[in-house]
């Protein structure tokens, strides 16, 4: 018995770590930018990886000397974007250069070495208010497992105006009054639908609000519905789901980062929009 | 030498005593050569082990012009020339050959007993032919089950599938782990069968050790490439593994003690000459031995691992020409873990088990044709329970469960018209009844929260027919099957034609091809691809369609003296609609799963997968001695295995986790004598491909409002996220091992002991097992690690054969 038991902890106690040597380690520019009409200054991020194993290195390595220009090629109109110290990118205002809903804009990053890295992205149509209605909902209280008050809740949201080769996705609340429920409020790739043929996109959701937010009481008879309504471009897209498509779990298989640059870069550059409304529940 | 007299046969008056309907076709395939069949006659019957009565099927049966071979039920059947002496041989390594003189003057009914060599205390004998270079097939392995039991193992636990790992074209997935891949293909695409049932997990604790107890074992054989076309359902092998009968004779048995377990065979008549039985077990005993230790480290708490199995089998001789059999196997691995404290109470179980059950029945219509109808069950379940109890809390109760049913029949005919023509006709019927997750979940007074999705009912069926044809020089070997498939009301009718050819440029040489196309209807979703038993059976359904692969294989083969054989091959196969779970998908599948108001979706993983195309070419060199003091082989295989996937990667192609560029391994036995033996084993694999994340990318601040931050998985710090680079772009280091044995034997009054002594790993290479990122000893930065499992392992064993 003595000999079983001693193989068994000699087994238990086989594992053992040894450091060897990490893939080879090679350098790339990282170039991110979302440009949208609704922001009030056009960023463009330029900076460089960094090698996953070795020394920690907590401080991103921007770089601060490339040119970084905006073409629409739309109306022609450009601009050079210079480097802006508090924010560690490339900027330029609104004001003095707009981005213009349906428009196509060419980026183009000259490196300091003369490395060229572009690309090109077209902003989505703004979207109306009248392109988003409420096909059907329900709202209703209900106790879990834990016995305690939660709301179920169901919806079909349609958008009738979508423009062909964008994503959209709404996120929205239930309000009462001045008190909301919590219906989809986070981003979620996987939640967008891009226009196929002539149909309105459809989105029949369901889900469980635990609680109301807000101060005082409410009674669950709720009166409108929130909607932030996003709209992006393929590139967006491809790059957020590259990012998130592992919804933090250890377990998931390894995802390869989405990139439509052109030349030896990672990141993107990519368009979106997007717009509140308040659409009341019948 | 045995004469036997003359006696006239015709077909006419054999099918007069036909009444059934089966004989009726019989007749009509029949028909065509009936003009060979008046000029010629019939030897048939059985091919038996002398002393236990066991059938012997793959036994080599001919004439120095002439060969054919018994069927997996010791079943031969052999035309000779009328008005000639003929000498029929009968010879099978591992046996005395024997030989019988026909006059041809009648046909012959003729049970023939095979002595095994080791009986009469020889060590080598002269093959008095060889037979690699002579048969049509190819790419087809048959591993004798003494080799299996002389090769040295992990823990000394004989292992089928670690042996059959050591063979060229076939490669493990890491260390210790049985599961295979063969010529690119994936765990999943191997049709394990063992007495016609299939068996879905193979494997005993995480794949270390595999199902398969070599001392129940009659016969393996492994098929990687020109599939009769007998076989269907899976894309990359077959491993067909049959049961011993019991010996008809007499009682015998043997026990072995090992350091994790112990095992027992007993086998016998039940009625002498008439009907046998075999059973065989095996526990590990390590949760028993070490249960005092564990509850004095953990104040109480019990935990432990165990396995068993059971092999079992009876068979029944109801006739010359009517014989049954029931055989089963019964195992299951199970973690628990338990303990009681302070008003709480926590209980754990995790195991996974199979069960087989096959009842079949062989009927001999007439010398020419035999029969085998089977009815076949397997079960295979997963089941995972968590039970926490506490004072003035609600009990906690999760239970998880996965099974797979299946429920067949299976008809298969042998018929051999005349010495050029070995024809197998038959069909098969399988209900798979899968139940992916089935989970109760009880958290309060409210629940319990039932979340058992529905049975996905599913029903595959097929029709083959094949002909071994010997026509001059060339040995061929063309089939054709029909497989169906139906799911949900969609129906797959799909033909898979099967071929192999052999030219024989002399006796002992010979060139072969093959080709082949194969389909499967069943999936398994593998995050791991290590063959755990939390991976997924599946089955094709209309949005996850079936696979299918096309295989093709030119090689050569040679015979040399003393029983060397060498092969050659080489293969390039396609794989098409194979699946693997999408970037970031994993097993941990709806994340509303246990929202009683979100309907289960019992085919979550539909929206988890996605389709794409596999490549694999290599070319495998096979040297192997099976019979003499030195036996073993050397397998040498170089390979490259590549896959496409529009939603991964890109839509690049990329090396499979398991693609291996060299694969080595050399396996010896020798006998020094009757009673010592000594083998070694030596392995060389390129090391496996892996994803890694190679960069952090960062993109400080520049998500858009309202966005998440990236998840901080591989701990890259916030505001960044990783780049892994292409899919499978790094590799693991190289492989490598040597395991050595030595086993002592004696006879006593009552039998025969054996003592080995062998070494695992007996250089103590620190082989990899998997990588990970990890902090250097100063925390200043992080670092490749790697995992190795098995350091040098010495193991002693002990085993008694003994018979009454």
């Amino acid at each position: 018995m003595v000999c079983m038991v001693g193989v068994g902890l000699m087994i238990s106690s086989c594992e053992t770590d040894a450091t060897v040597d990490p893939p080879a380690f090679v350098r790339k520019p990282v170039v991110v930018s979302y440009i949208s009409p609704k922001d009030s200054l056009v960023k463009v991020q330029v900076a460089y990886t960094e090698p996953y194993f070795g020394p920690y290195e907590p401080q991103t390595k921007f770089e601060k000397s490339a040119r970084v220009s905006l073409l629409d090629l739309t109306d022609g109109d450009s601009v050079v974007l210079q480097w802006r110290a508090q924010d560690s990118v490339y900027a330029v205002d609104s004001f003095s250069y707009k981005i213009q809903n349906a428009h196509r804009y060419r980026l183009l990053v000259v490196m300091p070495n003369g490395e060229q890295i572009k690309s090109v992205s077209t902003v989505p149509p703004a979207m109306k208010s009248n392109d988003w209605k409420v096909n059907s909902w329900s709202f209703k209280g209900d106790t879990n497992q834990f016995g305690e008050q939660v709301y179920r809740w169901n919806i079909n949201l349609e958008n009738e105006g979508a423009a062909p080769g964008f994503y959209y996705q709404p996120m929205f609340s239930f309000l009462e009054g001045v008190y909301f429920y919590e219906g989809r409020t986070w981003a979620d790739p996987g939640f967008s639908l891009q226009k196929q043929g002539n149909e309105p996109l459809q989105f029949i959701d369901r889900g469980t609000s635990w609680s109301m937010m807000g101060s005082g009481g409410g009674s669950g008879l709720v009166e409108d519905l929130y909607l932030l309504a996003w709209v992006y471009d393929q590139p967006y897209q491809d790059y957020f789901r590259s990012q998130f498509s592992d919804d933090g779990n250890p377990f998931a298989e390894p995802t390869l980062l989405h990139s439509n640059l052109e030349g030896n870069a990672l990141g993107v550059f990519c368009a979106y929009d997007f717009a509140e409304l308040l659409i009341p529940l019948k | 030498m045995i004469f036997i007299g003359l006696k006239n046969f015709s077909i006419a008056s054999s099918l007069k005593r036909s009444k059934s309907f089966c004989n009726y076709l019989i007749f009509i395939f029949s028909a065509l050569p009936s003009v060979a069949f008046s000029q010629s006659f019939t030897v048939s019957g059985y091919i038996r082990e002398k002393g236990s009565g066991e059938m012997l099927g793959g036994v080599s049966v001919g004439t120095e012009q002439e060969k054919t071979s018994s069927n997996n039920y010791g079943f031969y059947t052999f035309q000779i020339p009328a008005g000639k002496r003929s000498v029929v041989y009968f010879q099978a390594a591992g046996f005395v050959a024997d030989s019988l003189v026909v006059l041809g003057d009648k046909d012959v009914a003729y049970n023939i007993e095979l002595l095994v060599v080791e009986k009469i205390g020889l060590v080598e004998i002269s093959v008095r032919k060889s037979t690699i270079a002579d048969k049509a097939e190819m790419s087809k392995i048959d591993i004798p089950v003494q080799q299996i039991k002389d090769i040295p193992a992990l823990l000394g636990e004989k292992d089928v599938l670690k042996v059959i790992q050591l063979l060229p074209g076939v490669q493990k997935g890491g260390e210790g782990q049985s599961g295979i891949y063969v010529r690119g293909g994936g765990p999943d695409q191997n049709l394990i069968i063992l007495d016609e049932a299939t068996v879905y997990n193979a494997n005993h604790l995480f794949g270390f050790f595999s199902l398969f107890n070599g001392d129940a074992l009659r016969s393996v054989e492994l098929v990687k490439g020109g599939f009769p076309a007998r076989y269907g359902g899976r894309l990359s092998s077959v491993i067909e593994m049959n049961m011993k009968e019991g010996n008809l004779n007499k009682y015998s048995g043997e026990f072995g003690i090992g350091l994790i377990s112990s095992r027992g065979l007993i086998e016998g008549p039940i009625k002498k000459n008439k009907s046998s039985f075999m059973i065989s077990g095996r526990r590990t005993y390590a949760d028993i031995l070490a249960q005092p230790l564990i509850m004095a480290a953990t104040n109480g708490s019990n935990a432990g691992y165990y396995f068993y199995d059971l092999n079992a089998k009876a068979n029944y001789i109801l006739s010359d020409k009517d014989k049954i059999y029931i055989s089963g196997y019964f195992g299951r691995d199970k973690f628990y873990f338990a303990d009681k404290q302070n008003g709480q109470s926590l209980k754990t179980n995790f195991g996974w088990g199979n069960r087989t059950l096959t009842t079949r029945w062989n009927h001999q219509f007439n010398k020419r044709t035999f029969a085998n109808l089977s009815a076949i069950y397997s079960h295979y379940d997963l089941n995972i329970e968590v039970n926490l109890k506490e004072r003035n809390s609600p009990e906690f109760l999760l239970k998880y469960q996965s099974v797979i049913d299946d429920y067949g029949l299976k008809y298969d005919i042998d018929w051999s018209p005349n010495n050029k023509h070995k024809v197998r006709y038959g069909l098969s019927a399988i209900n798979h009844q899968f139940q992916p997750s089935a989970t109760v979940l009880k958290l309060g007074p409210n629940s319990p929260v039932n979340r058992k999705s529905e049975i996905i009912q599913t029903y595959e069926s097929g029709i083959y027919i094949e002909d071994q044809i010997k026509y001059g020089r060339w040995n061929l070997y063309p089939g054709i099957r029909i497989s169906h498939y139906h799911v949900e009301g969609k129906n797959w009718v799909k033909p898979e034609t099967r071929f192999s050819a052999g030219y024989q440029i002399r006796k002992d040489l010979a060139i072969k091809t093959s080709a082949a196309t194969m389909w499967q209807y069943i999936h398994l979703l593998s995050n791991t691809g290590l063959g755990l038993p939390t991976d997924l059976w599946i089955p094709a359904t209309p949005k996850v369609g079936p696979m299918k692969s096309e295989q093709v294989a030119l090689g050569i083969a040679k015979d040399y003296n003393k029983g060397f054989s060498v092969s050659l091959e080489g293969y390039y196969k396609v794989l098409s609609d194979i699946i693997t779970y999408k970037e970031g998908a994993s097993f941990i599948l709806q994340n509303d799963f246990f929202d009683p108001s979100v309907p289960v979706n019992k085919k979550a993983w539909e929206s988890q997968v996605t389709a794409g195309k596999g490549w694999s070419k290599g070319m495998e060199l096979f040297v192997q001695k099976k019979v003499g003091r030195l036996s073993g082989w050397v397998g040498y295989t170089l390979s490259w295995t590549e896959l496409q996937f529009d939603s991964v990667n890109a839509g690049r192609k990329y090396y499979a986790k398991y693609d291996r560029r060299h694969d080595v391994s050399i396996v010896g036995i020798y006998k020094l004598s009757k009673n010592l033996t000594v083998s070694a084993t030596w392995v060389y694999g390129s090391g496996n491909a892996i994803t890694l994340p190679q960069a952090i990318v960062p993109v400080n601040g520049m998500y858009p409002q309202s966005y998440p931050q990236v998840w901080d998985v591989w701990g890259s710090g916030g505001n960044r996220t990783l780049d892994f680079g292409a899919r499978n772009s790094f590799r693991m280091e190289p492989y490598h091992r040597l395991d050595i044995g030595m086993q002592f034997s004696r006879d006593k009054r009552r039998g025969r002991e054996t003592i080995e002594i062998s070494c695992y790993n007996a250089y103590n290479r620190a082989n990899p097992f998997f990588y990970y990122g990890g902090s250097s000893p100063d925390f200043n930065s992080r670092v490749l690690k790697k995992v190795t499992l098995f350091p040098i392992i010495p193991t002693v064993t002990y085993s008694f054969k003994f018979s009454k």
